[in-house]
């Protein structure tokens, strides 16, 4: 373990929606990593053996019904918060992120001061998995919709769920947390709230198993709704969206 | 400008007027809606009554808002009616939905708080005012 990390609390939420192939390959790729921090499952109603699978290698919530990402998401904030870490970060239970880069995000976030680091697929060019030209345009154009309502804050992958939040972020996202396009959403949410936001490049790979919540025929309709939903959160105050 | 609806259109509004208010007179009667609730539901078949049946009124109301055919500002309150009601429900809808969310998180919390051995109502305990407190030590 790393002397940097004594003392310091990280838990890695894990949320899971029928990940039963990959689940314990996440579990097992983030021992590997990042042995410094707590691992919580958060099963989100799944119909498959996730839950099973996953409390063989962590500790594992079960939702009774599916919430959707974010509703899982927050689940593990909460948790977070009532058990008093210092930071916790979202690694999905598909296999995408790589847990071998949450030490960096802590570094970064510890010696930036940031409130939330978000691994950026599109910070540098590197060979990692970028998804398909409509998701990526959809993302320069929710990055944009961020840039004219918030001011100068260079968000280039808005819709990554590998996020890593620090205590003020932790009490504020188990408050007000979005359950309709949480990634991007949040982040509009913690730039009202006035954190400080930051990137770093990371190298995602393809989802081990299961299937995406933004399928392909969706992506432009998701598009439209979260910049409406950007441009509300910019002109109503936290108490009234959330 | 003289306004006599037919017999046949105050035949038609009077029956949908009394079916609509059973049905929604049941609905009451079963707690499936609240009296504010009734009470909107209930203009939907109480504003066609009204301007087929005091017809001078539905004219007096055309001329007001500048329509010739009351029956097209019948609608538009009709509309005005629903919509009321419409976002009423919404509203309803999503404050239970954040509820039920909210709920369904610490239903999952407390299940492993029992999983792991914990006092389920440990966080509760700190909230206990300090005379509840008091209340609890002298027990």
């Amino acid at each position: 373990m790393p002397n940097e990390f004594d003392a310091f609390r990280l838990l890695v939420i894990v949320p899971c929606f029928n990940e039963a192939a990959s689940v314990a390959r996440v579990i097992q790729d983030i021992r590997a990593n990042a042995d410094f921090a707590d691992i919580l499952v958060v099963d989100d109603g799944s119909s498959d053996a996730t839950r099973r699978e996953a409390a063989r290698w962590a500790r594992c919530i079960r939702l009774p019904v599916n919430l959707g990402i974010g509703g899982a998401v927050q689940t593990g904030i909460r948790f977070a918060d009532r058990n008093g870490y210092d930071a916790c970060i979202q690694v999905d239970g598909d296999g995408q992120h790589p847990a071998d880069q949450i030490a960096g995000l802590v570094v970064m976030m510890r010696a930036q001061r940031a409130q939330l680091v978000i691994g950026s697929r599109y910070m540098d060019d590197n060979d990692g998995f970028k998804s398909s030209f409509m998701r990526r345009l959809g993302g320069w154009v929710i990055s944009k919709t961020l840039g004219i309502c918030f001011g100068p804050c260079k968000i280039t992958d808005p819709t990554s769920g590998f996020r890593l939040m620090n205590r003020d972020a932790i009490e504020f996202f188990s408050r007000h947390y979005p359950t309709d396009f949480p990634e991007p959403i949040s982040i509009a949410w913690a730039l009202v709230k006035g954190f400080e936001i930051i990137e770093a490049p990371v190298v995602m790979r393809r989802r081990q198993a299961g299937i995406s919540s933004i399928r392909m025929l969706r992506t432009l309709s998701y598009m439209i709704r979260v910049v409406v939903y950007i441009i509300l959160a910019r002109t109503t105050s936290l108490s009234e969206v959330a | 400008m003289a306004y006599a609806p037919s017999a046949h259109l105050f035949a038609i509004i009077l029956i949908f007027g009394v079916a609509y208010t059973y049905h929604v007179v049941q609905k009451l009667r079963c707690r499936e809606v609240d009296l504010y609730d009734f009470v909107l539901l209930l203009s939907v078949a109480a504003i066609p009554l009204v301007f087929v049946g005091w017809p001078r009124f539905t004219a007096f109301v055309g001329e007001v808002f500048g329509v010739a055919l009351p029956l097209t500002v019948m609608f538009g309150l009709l509309f005005v009616s629903v919509f009321v009601i419409l976002h009423r429900s919404l509203s309803r809808i999503h404050r239970l939905e954040t509820q039920v969310i909210a709920l369904t998180q610490e239903v999952a919390l407390i299940d492993d708080r029992v999983a792991n051995g914990k006092p389920v109502f440990g966080q509760a305990e700190q909230l206990v005012s300090p005379a509840g407190a008091d209340a609890a030590a002298r027990r």
